[in-house]
């Protein structure tokens, strides 16, 4: 073929495809506007009508409290305190808790299932936390180690601020009490000197002092109740328990290798090692008797009803590798998916709920608290520090 | 007065025989004794009471055990008998009544008076922060030990302590005042710390032995959160990098404290390298991934080199 030939027959294609694409740009629109350019089937719908959002709850959260479940995880952040507040007798029940890292302070409704955020002041590194039962005043621990720090806040009723106050003090334990003030303790260079704490004058008050540093207290519900104390557990060393009434302090016959224990002004509850297996036991105060209790469990798994003396609940799994109980639970070896059992020192025991078969999750269960008129029982989940409740539908005098 | 002599003699003898009948543990006869295990127990604990004859002078003796004046039927004509010790600071009798074969008796008695000697053991070594039980001794560390006598509440400290560690008395003996003591952990798997607590007469009121373990520091590690803090869950084997990166804690368990302040070697290595720790923690690595996935091993080792020569290593393994 000749090449001009075929110089000018490109040419000439090259003019049709140009004189195609203009056609398209400018004459190329469908004349009937209800065609549809392509039809992926991809939609069932062609209405195109707005439908405007009628949610009018503002962003904020709803924990879910109207399902007949009675075992509810009521946050997905860790917590790092709570307390059931009660404002008055015509009040619904609210729970306040802390946020683990931040110290913001949350309620949830326990009616509605509203969760609105009551302080957003930022205690950095927030690790520990108790709220009065006033829900006013928050003491915080931040910070780890030797950089922690301690300072009490107070919630203000009309903006989102705390306004706090520093205890610049080498505090080990702290708690809050049933009258609003806070009781902690303090590590000397031979000493742990309990404390008392008036949140609304600020002044602190020495309670008793202990003449060992490594103390573990378990805190009475106020100041003038009993508290008891003991050297820190390990399997592998004994230790002794102490009670103080005001400013007495008396050994109990409680002693052994990895005791840990829990009380309140008529019983006590302590695990210990004896003969080679971790066992748990009652201790009578007024009456000078021990008794072995049904269940073996961790004391710190445990709670004292706040309407019988005599009726705790505790937390409790199988207890294998029983030689290293709790220090391995203590460093995160050990870990458990308990149930909750409500137990008597007359020796009866009734599991009220396998937490694990009715919610899917292992829930290693601390800080048990019980709420007002023991209705509800809150507690944290070790592994993740979520907030759970297990709501009961009778007071713990009146087991269901 | 050679009759006046003979009288005196006769009178002697026979208050001799009086007073032996009246001692426990004889000036004249040694052998014949109530023993007591433990010699100085603590209120509700189980003592037994054993008769120890070496001189076989009771031979054919019809043996009776007395307990605060009842009568222990149980224990006819046996050489021990139990017994649990009364409340704290409250005086127990134990006797034993030894009816000869020949005519007369012999009596024998202790007395127990129940004290609580509880002996703290707070060694100075390091456990993670949220540990909630106390550490262990590891050889090297320090350890503080410290006495409380009390029988309804702390006796007075102001009494006389001798604090034995195996062979070697502390502080040169006996010291008024001296409740708390402090000590370094010698070699071996566990050591023995002996107690005596008199009163200034140098009556003994009450003496414990103690066995204190020791034990190997160890490393575990736990992820740290840096808004939460660290995960109370300890890495087992090997972490699954999930996130782009990932921060790790190394925590000693039972390292002397000196050398968890300032020790003579610290270091992470990754795959077997020196890893650049640029934070200010020594303790703590954050990991990036990189590139392709597979996995490295992470590896810390903490030591003293120069004083208390202890030190932990351990690894974990990292997959990204």
């Amino acid at each position: 073929m000749k090449r001009p030939v075929f110089i000018i027959s490109g040419v000439v294609i090259i003019l049709i495809l140009i004189a195609i694409w203009v056609y398209m740009l400018f004459f190329g629109s469908p004349k009937n506007a209800d065609d549809t350019f392509a039809d992926l089937n991809l939609g069932d719908t062609t209405d195109t009508s707005y439908i405007e959002n009628t949610d009018t709850t503002d962003g904020e959260a709803v924990v879910d409290l109207s399902s007949p479940d009675r075992l509810r995880q009521l946050t997905t952040k860790p917590v790092i305190g709570f307390n059931e507040f009660v404002k008055d007798a015509s009040s619904t029940p609210a729970i306040l808790y802390v946020e683990a890292g931040t110290g913001h302070v949350f309620s949830i409704d326990l009616e509605t299932g509203e969760e609105s955020r009551l302080s957003g002041t930022t205690i950095p590194s927030s690790q520990e936390a108790e709220i009065t039962p006033n829900g006013k005043y928050i003491m915080y621990r931040s910070g780890e180690g030797s950089g922690r720090t301690y300072l009490v806040g107070t919630i203000s009723s009309t903006t989102n601020e705390l306004s706090t106050s520093d205890l610049d003090e080498s505090i080990i334990s702290f708690s809050a009490t049933n009258d609003n003030h806070f009781l902690y303790a303090v590590k000397t260079q031979n000493s742990t000197i309990g404390k008392s704490y008036n949140p609304e004058d600020k002044t602190s008050k020495t309670l008793f002092t202990l003449p060992f540093r490594d103390a573990t207290i378990d805190w009475g519900s106020t100041a003038s109740d009993s508290h008891f104390a003991y050297p820190k557990t390990t399997s592998k060393l004994e230790s002794f328990l102490f009670k103080i009434d005001s400013t007495k302090i008396s050994r109990l016959p409680i002693d052994g290798y990895g005791m840990s224990a829990s009380g309140n002004n008529d019983l006590v509850i302590y695990s210990k090692q004896d003969n080679g297996e971790y066992k748990t036991f009652f201790y009578n105060i007024s009456e000078d008797l021990v008794t072995k209790h049904v269940l073996t469990t961790i004391p710190e798994k445990c709670a004292f009803s706040t309407n019988n003396s005599e009726l705790v609940i505790c937390a409790q799994s199988t207890i294998n590798n029983n030689l290293n109980i709790p220090d391995s639970w203590y460093s995160g070896e050990t870990y458990f998916a308990d149930s909750i059992w409500q137990t008597t020192l007359a020796g009866s025991a009734t599991m009220l709920i396998n937490t694990e078969s009715e919610s899917g999750r292992e829930l290693d269960i601390v800080d048990i608290d019980l709420g007002v008129d023991d209705k509800n029982i809150y507690f944290l989940n070790k592994n993740d520090k979520t907030l759970w409740l297990y709501e009961r539908v009778q007071s713990l005098s009146n087991p269901s | 007065m050679r009759k006046l002599f003979i009288f005196t003699f006769l009178i002697s003898g026979f208050l001799v025989n009086t007073a032996f009948a009246q001692i426990g543990s004889s000036i004249i006869n040694p052998e014949l004794n109530i023993e007591l295990q433990p010699e100085f127990p603590r209120p509700g604990e189980v003592v037994t009471a054993t008769l120890n004859d070496y001189s076989g002078g009771t031979y054919g003796s019809n043996v009776s055990w007395v307990l605060d004046g009842q009568v222990v039927t149980e224990a006819l004509n046996q050489r021990s008998t139990q017994f649990t010790a009364g409340a704290v600071g409250v005086n127990q009798k134990i006797e034993v009544v030894l009816s000869k074969p020949q005519g007369g008796k012999e009596v024998l008695e202790r007395t127990v008076k129940p004290v609580y000697l509880d002996i703290v053991i707070e060694p100075q070594t390091r456990v993670p922060n949220f540990y909630l039980g106390r550490s262990l001794p590891s050889i090297g560390s320090i350890v503080n030990a410290t006495a409380l006598v009390s029988t309804d509440t702390f006796m007075d400290p102001d009494l006389v302590y001798t604090w034995r560690l195996n062979q070697t008395v502390l502080n040169g003996g006996p010291i008024r005042g001296l409740n708390q003591v402090s000590f370094t952990t010698p070699r071996g798997g566990e050591m023995v710390l002996y107690l005596q607590v008199t009163d200034t007469k140098g009556n003994v009121i009450v003496k414990r032995a103690v066995s204190i373990p020791s034990v190997e520091p160890t490393l575990k590690f736990y992820e740290v959160n840096q808004l939460f803090g660290t995960s109370h869950r300890p890495i087992v084997g090997s972490l699954a990098l999930i996130g782009n990166s990932v921060t790790v804690q190394a925590e000693p368990f039972n390292l002397d404290s000196r050398v968890y302040n300032n020790p003579d070697l610290s270091e992470w290595k990754i795959n077997g390298v020196n890893s650049g720790n640029v934070g200010g923690n020594p303790y703590e690595v954050t990991l990036q991934r990189v590139g392709f996935s597979g996995y490295s091993n992470l590896q810390f080792h903490v030591r003293d080199t120069t004083q208390v020569l202890q030190g932990a290593r351990d690894s974990i393994q990292i997959n990204f």
